[in-house]
């Protein structure tokens, strides 16, 4: 029978566990409620440029003058994959679940015998890749020192993208996140950045954009535009996909500290009880031997 | 004189989603107004102000922006802003350190013509500075 301090003791420390937490849990759905927001503010944009992208690849004259980050350069041997994961545990599979997508893909590409280099955002996803790809990885980027994900910083790396692109270190590129479906549903996702994916900005079923299919102005020249439009587009899709990335690590942890403090309270209840029986049985106990002791006399 | 619907937005949030009379922006070529039903036109912005004015009797919104885009299409015109300030938050600070970080660019890259881009925008900022 385990002695009563022993379990004194187990109490007092599920007690403090859950206490931390059930402080994480609220701590992360307050920091959910600013993710989500300021993924909904960036919405907007996202959505316009993607009207502006397809309202432009709808009245391109022709695609053989396109610029390279839009079609490609024609090459698919070596692959950019950019895995972006927190910079913090403790929020269920929302980082495994990333890595796991990736690896599949990395594994896949090998097979095939492609070229893959990766860059990870986020130090979780840094540590779990580096076990079997490490020399894989040709940029770390962590984004602790960051509060709240600004549009400068997915700027940083999209300009990194780009330039990589322009020197020729690799051929298509996709961004591995998590998309914030709700609070207990994040699912991992990829999106090709390079070449821009054609096709799946057009079902944005908007009635404006259909009747908008008319010759453009452009000021300057339409290269010119194209040339800035371009990384812009790349650099919010980034943008975005931190984002939703920040939101669904914060719904993750919420639902993941949900649980760890509804099983430390299922814990507790369980010591309790077996703390007041074990009680009960040693008074019982000394009764037997008091009441044994008198008869003896 | 009819409205055209005016979207200004910028990577952090949506500033401003009205029907307005007329808008003056700085297109990187020269500074513009459009009124409704412009045609069709995508123009790059440069660093400068653009001028809402919801009605035409009426004292215009002023906004710093800094890169961007503008977009005209079916009386629907889209100002996609890298980052705008409103004109009376605006100090010389702000402009003093936007011309740092164009600065910055344009020392760190190789490329020519992207130098000479911000190069352009340095002196437009500065432009703007003297102005303020």
């Amino acid at each position: 029978m385990p002695n009563l301090k022993e379990l004194k003791n187990r109490q007092v420390s599920v007690k403090a566990t859950q206490k931390i937490t059930r402080a994480m849990q609220m701590v992360a759905a307050a920091k959910l409620n600013k993710a989500q927001e300021s993924a909904q503010s960036a919405r907007p944009y996202a959505s316009k440029i993607s009207i502006v992208m397809a309202n432009l690849l709808s009245s391109m004259d022709s695609s053989s003058n396109a610029p390279e980050l839009m079609v490609g350069n024609g090459k698919s041997d070596t692959y950019l994959l950019v895995v972006a994961t927190a910079d913090r545990g403790l929020c269920g599979a929302f980082n495994s679940n990333i890595v796991k997508l990736a690896t599949q893909e990395i594994n896949e590409l090998i097979k095939q015998g492609k070229q893959v280099k990766i860059i990870c955002i986020g130090k979780k996803g840094y540590d779990l890749i580096r076990r079997s790809h490490e020399e894989k990885i040709i940029d770390f980027i962590s984004l602790k020192e960051v509060k709240s994900i600004a549009y400068s910083d997915a700027e940083g790396i999209g300009n990194n993208i780009v330039t990589r692109f322009e020197e020729g270190e690799f051929d298509i590129c996709k961004l591995y996140y998590s998309s914030f479906k709700s609070v207990i549903s994040q699912i991992p996702h990829a999106q090709q950045l390079i070449p821009l994916p054609i096709g799946n900005e057009v079902d944005n079923d908007d009635s404006d954009t259909n009747s908008s299919l008319a010759i453009y102005d452009y000021e300057p020249e339409e290269s010119d535009v194209m040339e800035d439009l371009l990384p812009l587009n790349l650099n919010i899709q980034v943008f975005q996909g931190l984002l939703e990335n920040a939101a669904s690590e914060q719904g993750s942890r919420m639902s993941a500290m949900d649980n760890a403090t509804r099983n430390a309270g299922e814990m507790i209840n369980k010591l309790t009880l077996q703390y007041n029986r074990t009680r009960q049985a040693i008074i019982t106990k000394e009764l037997i031997e008091i009441i044994s002791g008198a008869e003896a006399l | 004189m009819g409205k055209l619907k005016l979207d200004f937005v910028t990577p952090e949030r949506l500033l401003y989603s009205k029907d307005v009379e007329q808008v003056i922006v700085p297109g990187s070529e020269g500074e513009f107004t459009i009124l409704s039903d412009h045609s069709p036109i995508i123009s790059s912005l440069k660093p400068g102000y653009i001028k809402i004015y919801e009605d035409l009797s009426n004292e215009p919104t002023i906004y710093f922006v800094t890169d961007g885009f503008v977009d005209m299409a079916s009386n629907q015109l889209t100002i996609l802003a890298q980052s705008a300030i409103e004109k009376g938050q605006l100090t010389a600070k702000n402009l003093e350190d936007i011309i740092n970080t164009y600065q910055g660019e344009a020392d760190a890259t190789e490329n020519d013509a992207k130098k000479n881009k911000l190069n352009l925008k340095i002196d437009t900022v500065k432009a703007l500075q003297v102005e303020a």
